[in-house]
């Protein structure tokens, strides 16, 4: 018994630039046309069996949302037919209809009725609700006291509380602490557990290798690869990593990771920092566990006795991840008195990269180790811009630590 | 149940929702709270009569008196209002509510159903306060204020098909909530509201025969002000234009709800 029928379906979208050329093509009748055709989706074909638990995973904007729109049943196809067997519920954005003058208890009364609730219903579930989010002492406050976390976890509690037959969740809801993200996935499990079909948007590989039976790839508004999370997971982690690269690498171009401040003598200057693979071809997107080889060029204006390059990594949210040159090593390297007008590159490599999915900058610097205090040549913050992708294995956090494992018994 | 019919019961629970909150947010909210229904209007009124009245000197009724306007004014204000007030919330009604209406499937004529049901309630207690100032000035309830509610169901469907209607349109040209607000206050002033009907000269007349909302003040102030029915004829005219109103206007609206989520 199937829960979810689509052959091929397609969802197109008429794009006006400007709004009065919408008016245009009204004047105009059908015999001239102000729009361009966007296809969001096209040639769908999904044959999803009843109790099962689907993944449906895609770079930005392959058309994963529209998806779960045309299931739940908020828009409709523009082409084909779409069999939908069963309630459904759809999770996609939460909170929608939520009055902030209202008390958390008003507006949990009042999104169960938009959710389709009778009354009656929606005074069963109130408790349970309230329960789930564990707001009992806020929830005759007004919404707009509650911080952005109680807020999401009440709209999160009422959204979980419809019991369809097909259940359509966005994994990016499954928010707040790391606690309440148990829960989330708790219920999403017991779901499974009582034989619902679930449909599942993720950005991460991982939660979809865990939860779901099958995966759909989409790209671009087609489906790409269709079969077990292992079976797509490559094709997928190309997909992201390209896309990641693509958009480092403009990002970096653009000039999103200079702009720090730079000091030092300038007895010699950094020029260029590049990011290189294995291979030696400049790249923005590493995968953990790649090579990573920083290169940087140097100019020497004026004799430096004990010159030291080194390189500090940052993560996005400014998170020193570490300190590295090439003195402070097990094997340090010491680079004799560079004399005026050399020329040079220094490279470091790093491998593998311990480095977990994130967007990371770099700082460049020399110092002159001459002196008890070491002097500053040229230190500048923040050159360069990487983005480390998801991994074939999953792993949390900001860096993979080097392990062995044993289990006595 | 019938599944035509439970969703039919949905959409009542789910109306009888809205009205509670919409009506929760415009009183209990402030500290007025649901005196503003009654301070509102009276503040209105007392602004009114003094300009017209007072400085205009406009004057009708037979003792045509300051009270005989301002009760005759207050009659015309009070429908005009909740259909003004319905037909300006109701164009911007599914562009407020974009969020519901692209993530949860959910009949959406709820939301210009809600505005208008809202504004009657507002309405219902201005002609309670109407009422009682009446008899206090001497013109006693009389059986007519019995045909009250016809009046207020044919104004219902009139209103809420002009509402479905520029919900609809207003989803794809969003100037209309422009277009609308000029529009309603050309309208008011082609009403005799601030004035007597018979002050508007002869050959312009045709135009109170094309404005239903000239036929409904009017019957309401037979009803409530005069004690006496309206004209058969006249609620028949308004009658045929209100279900013409709520045909089109349902019409229009369900023939574009699916795309609503596209396009907001």
């Amino acid at each position: 018994m199937l829960a979810l029928r689509a052959h091929d379906v397609g969802k197109k979208y008429e794009v006006f630039r400007r709004p009065a050329d919408r008016l245009k093509e009204l004047l105009w009748a059908g015999r001239r046309s102000f729009h361009h055709d966007l296809w969001a989706l096209r040639h769908l074909y999904l044959e999803v069996p009843r109790s099962a638990t689907w993944g449906v995973i895609g770079p930005n904007g392959a058309g994963k949302s529209t998806v779960l729109k045309l299931i739940t049943g908020t828009t409709r196809p523009t082409c084909g037919t779409l069999e939908v067997n069963g309630s459904v519920s759809g999770i996609l954005e939460l909170g929608q209809g939520f009055n902030p003058e209202f008390s958390g208890r008003s507006n949990v009364m009042m999104n169960c009725s938009i959710l389709g609730m009778s009354r009656a219903e929606a005074l069963a579930k109130f408790e349970s609700i309230v329960d789930f989010a564990e707001l009992w002492e806020v929830i005759d406050r007004p919404v707009r006291t509650y911080s952005s976390g109680m807020y999401l976890r009440l709209a999160f509690a009422v959204a979980v509380s419809v019991d369809p037959d097909i259940l359509v969740v966005d994994e990016a809801l499954a928010v707040g602490d790391e606690y309440f993200r148990g829960k989330c996935y708790a219920r999403i499990n017991d779901f499974r557990r009582r034989g619902k079909t679930i449909l599942f948007v993720s950005h991460s590989l991982g939660v979809v290798r865990n939860l779901c039976d099958r995966v759909i790839l989409l790209q671009n508004g087609e489906v790409a690869a269709q079969g077990t999370a292992e079976e797509v997971a490559d094709e997928y982690l190309r997909m992201v990593h390209a896309q990641e690269e693509a958009r480092v690498k403009a990002a970096d171009r653009r000039g999103a990771a200079s702009g720090g401040p730079r000091w030092g003598d300038g007895r010699i200057e950094i020029r260029e920092v590049r990011s290189l693979d294995r291979a030696g071809t400049e790249r923005h997107a590493f995968a953990p566990g790649d090579a990573l080889t920083i290169e940087a060029r140097f100019r020497v204006k004026a004799d430096v006795e004990r010159p030291v390059f080194g390189v500090g990594v940052f993560r996005s949210d400014g998170t020193y991840v570490s300190g590295i040159n090439h003195l402070w090593h097990e094997r340090p390297l010491a680079v004799g008195p560079l004399r005026g007008g050399e020329t040079g590159r220094v490279r470091c490599t790093i491998d593998p990269l311990p480095l977990l999915k994130g967007t990371y900058y770099l700082s460049y610097f020399c110092y002159d180790h001459s002196e008890a205090v070491p002097v500053a040549i040229d230190h500048q913050e923040r050159v360069k811009l990487f983005q480390v992708v998801e991994g074939p294995v999953e792993m949390h956090g900001i860096v993979a630590l080097p392990t062995r494992w044993e289990i006595e018994r | 149940m019938h599944p035509k019919l439970e969703h039919l019961l949905r959409q009542r629970h789910l109306l009888r929702d809205f009205v509670g909150r919409d009506l929760q947010a415009k009183y209990v909210g402030s500290t007025g709270g649901i005196a503003w229904a009654v301070i509102h209007p009276l503040l209105l009124l007392l602004v009114y009569t003094f300009v017209f009245s007072v400085i205009l000197q406009v004057r009708f009724g037979a003792q045509g008196s300051v009270t005989a306007f301002a009760l005759y004014l207050y009659c015309g204000l009070l429908p005009w209002h909740a259909f003004s007030d319905s037909a300006a919330r109701s164009t911007s009604c599914l562009v407020a509510h974009r969020g519901l209406i692209k993530n949860v499937r959910f009949p959406a004529k709820v939301l210009p159903a809600t505005v208008v049901l809202t504004d009657v309630v507002s309405e219902g207690i201005g002609l309670g306060f109407l009422i009682a100032a009446a008899w206090f000035f001497g013109h006693a309830p009389g059986w007519s204020l019995l045909l009250l509610p016809v009046l207020v169901t044919v104004q219902i469907m009139f209103t809420l098909g002009i509402a479905l209607a520029l919900a609809t349109v207003n989803v794809y040209f969003r100037d209309v909530e422009q277009f609308v607000r000029v529009g309603l206050m050309v309208w008011m002033f082609l009403t005799p509201i601030f004035y007597p009907q018979e002050r508007i000269p002869e050959r312009l007349r045709f135009l109170l025969d094309w404005n239903p909302m000239a036929r409904l003040v009017g019957m309401y102030r037979a009803v409530l002000l005069d004690g006496r029915p309206f004209a058969l004829r006249d609620l028949a005219l308004y009658a045929g234009t209100a279900a013409l109103s709520l045909a089109l206007g349902y019409a229009l609206f369900t023939r574009n709800h699916r795309k609503f989520a596209d396009l907001l």
